[in-house]
């Protein structure tokens, strides 16, 4: 895919597809398309300046399809990790086991559930398109803030208790930890920064997917 | 106060709905950034240009419409932009206030008309 077409799709996910196409010929009329670094950066900026103008504009907008997809991140966790994680950890033990060994390393056990992780968004990246078409930017930057406050949230609140006088060790597991609390606040911001960074990108691919697809489609 | 309800302009959305003033039926984002570079030696990054055309047609103050693709633009159309009625009165009506405001004080380099 061109880039022409790429930053396209990726705008397209953040307004419609008209005024995408015509902020891409804007940009290729005006030779930012000459320098790849100046054209993504003019793209991204772009992008992420109308999804923050339409989420400011009606900030409860997204909020139950936030609710959502979350609910919809637990149902994909679930199938993902019970797919993969039996299935590849009960063939990985039997030809670990036939070489001889008795348990798997412990890395390996791992293996599976970060990658059944990284399925689910992927995966929900793509209920998001499906179900917001047009609106992608807006629900994976929502999704992605309803997390960090729930973390910030579980962290503030574990250190106001370690303050106190109190002892807080509080991991939320599904599969994956979700939420990891011990009163360390800078602890819970790096967790945070999972979901700041690698998470929205995992979303944003499996949307682009999606959209890239049914755009091929319509046309 | 007369016209409290009325919406109010930012200083950079007056400056975007004069540069379309100005540029009459060739208004669209690159003669747009240029005009208000010309003008105002202003360099607006892209986003926020968008932006404030995007806010100032949800307040009413622009119409947009679509032009035929060109060649030189990848095959992809122009987004050209006009002032509403609403538009000129808001930008009539900020640049009222502004003389309004400068009447009796005196501020080098600036010319009073």
């Amino acid at each position: 895919m061109r880039k022409a077409e790429l930053a396209e799709l990726l705008l397209s996910m953040a307004t419609d597809r008209e005024h995408a196409a015509s902020i891409v010929g804007d940009a290729i009329e005006d030779g930012q398309a000459d320098n790849p670094c100046r054209f993504w950066l003019f793209v991204v900026r772009t992008a992420l300046g109308q999804v923050w103008r339409r989420l400011v504009a009606d900030p409860s907008s997204m909020g139950p399809a936030a609710g959502r997809a979350v609910l919809v991140e637990f149902g994909l966790l679930m199938l993902w990790a019970g797919a993969l994680v039996v299935v590849t950890l009960e063939l990985a033990l039997g030809v670990w086991r036939s070489l001889g060994h008795q348990n798997l390393p412990g890395w390996a056990t791992q293996v599976p559930f970060i990658l059944s992780n990284a399925l689910a968004s992927f995966t929900l990246g793509r209920w998001i398109s499906r179900r917001y078409p047009g609106r992608e930017g807006e629900g994976i930057l929502t999704l992605a803030i309803v997390h960090v406050l729930m973390i910030v949230g579980a962290a503030i609140g574990s250190w106001l208790a370690v303050q106190a006088g109190g002892k807080v060790h509080l991991v939320v597991t599904v599969f994956v930890p979700v939420i990891i609390c011990d009163g360390n606040i800078v602890h819970s911001l790096l967790f945070a920064m999972y979901y700041l960074t690698l998470y929205p990108m995992l979303l944003l691919a499996g949307a682009m997917t999606f959209r890239a697809r049914s755009l091929r489609s319509a046309a | 106060m007369a016209g409290a309800s009325a919406p109010t302009l930012g200083e950079f959305e007056q400056i975007v709905l004069l540069a379309i003033l100005r540029l009459d039926e060739k208004a669209y984002g690159v003669t747009i950034r240029t005009e208000i570079f010309d003008c105002t030696s202003r360099n607006p990054a892209p986003g926020a240009l968008y932006n404030t055309l995007d806010r100032l047609e949800d307040k009413g103050m622009v119409t947009s419409r679509f032009g035929d693709p060109t060649a030189q633009r990848g095959g992809r159309p122009k987004r050209l932009y006009q002032v509403s009625a609403q538009g000129i009165a808001a930008v009539a009506r900020a640049q009222q206030a502004y003389r309004m405001l400068m009447k009796g004080i005196s501020i080098p380099g600036v010319v009073h008309a």
